[in-house]
């Protein structure tokens, strides 16, 4: 082992992880040379002196009674939450969001499919999962506003309207 | 209750086990925290939101690595967040005001407080990098096997930051505190 290989090889030393024959060439490499002896003896030194001044810079934090029940009242709260959520992944992950999708989609067919009357306002949809059914409502609605005139006097009153369609459904998943 | 009955009861959401929890390894965490973002009430907040997630998780537990090295990656993390949040770390006033003390009016020996004070200001002083990986080998006393796959790099590079955190350290810490100093070198491991 040459004086590189020992240098990079110190930290492994002092962790006692090298092989046997890695440890034998070290320790071969050490008894013939001043300067790595040196070199592990700063690194070892250093490295107790460190473990000291870091344990010791910390040693008067404590987590204390009052921190303890702090935490522990915000991690129940992620409990409960936890517990009141559904388990089954299926739910969550897969169906609603697919029911989004296709209620989104049929929105917009519908919507295309719909003479357009001025001026055209945005459709909406909602999507509402229930559970414990096994089943996804969605809704989707379609505004279409106009214009009323009336004359009152001289004078020419004109308001906006809306005209809203809805349209309801249901999937029912079964596995 | 030993570690795995400890998870078991995690995982079915048992309160009691999620006080032992925080009995066994809230005050190391918190320390941990200490060193590694430099302010005692980010520390806390850290810690809290490290419990909260590790039960939010606790069901992707598989064991791999202990409980404490479990909670401390997220730690980790979480404190990774936290600087880029903030972009760089900012003095904790009280701390601050504490350093009233000039260096040529200290006494020669570094007693308990200004010693713990140093070596703290020196921390801040470092990059992340090189501050995660001196509080991870020299508090949390990891190999290099481990801080590898802690911070997720190899161990070549575990080595180059150490090694050049050390040398920043050499050169931040005071000489009292300084083992390259004049006299360092001369003692006895």
């Amino acid at each position: 082992m040459n004086c590189e290989a020992f240098r990079e090889s110190i930290y492994d030393y002092l962790d006692e992880t090298l092989s046997l024959s890695e440890q034998k060439g070290f320790e071969a490499h050490l008894a013939d040379c001043a300067g790595c002896r040196d070199a592990l003896q700063r690194e070892s030194q250093l490295s107790n002196r460190l473990k000291n001044d870091f344990e010791r810079a910390v040693s008067a934090t404590t987590l204390d009674h009052v921190d303890r029940r702090r935490i522990v009242a915000a991690a129940e709260r992620e409990l409960t939450e936890r517990s009141d959520r559904p388990k089954n992944s299926f739910w969550t992950h897969i169906v609603s969001p697919i029911a989004a999708a296709v209620a989104t989609l049929a929105a917009s067919i519908w919507v295309g499919s719909q003479p357009m009357r001025f001026p055209p306002l945005a459709p909406q949809s909602s999507v509402d999962t229930d559970y414990r059914n096994h089943e996804v409502r969605f809704r989707v609605s379609l505004s279409s506003g106009g214009y009323i005139f009336r004359k009152e006097g001289d004078q020419v009153i004109d308001a906006l309207t809306s005209d809203t369609v809805f349209a309801d459904g249901t999937l029912v998943v079964t596995r | 209750m030993d570690e795995a009955d400890l998870v078991g009861a995690l995982k079915n959401g048992d309160s009691a086990a999620l006080e032992s929890l925080v009995e066994t390894h809230g005050t190391r965490l918190l320390r941990s925290a200490m060193l590694l973002c430099g302010n005692e009430t980010h520390a806390q907040d850290l810690v809290q939101e490290t419990f909260v997630q590790a039960v939010r998780s606790i069901r992707r537990f598989r064991g791999q690595a202990g409980l404490y090295t479990w909670l401390h990656s997220i730690l980790l993390n979480l404190t990774r967040h936290h600087h880029r949040d903030n972009q760089r770390l900012v003095y904790d006033n009280e701390l601050a005001a504490k350093e009233v003390v000039s260096f040529e009016e200290r006494p020669s020996g570094l007693d308990f407080e200004s010693a713990s004070l140093e070596l703290e200001r020196a921390l801040r002083k470092l990059s992340d990098s090189h501050r995660e990986v001196l509080v991870l080998r020299f508090y949390e006393q990891m190999k290099i096997d481990a801080l590898a796959v802690h911070l997720g790099v190899s161990k070549g590079t575990v080595k180059s930051r150490l090694h050049y955190a050390i040398r920043e350290m050499e050169k931040l810490l005071p000489p009292e505190m300084n083992l390259f100093g004049a006299h360092g070198t001369k003692e006895k491991i």
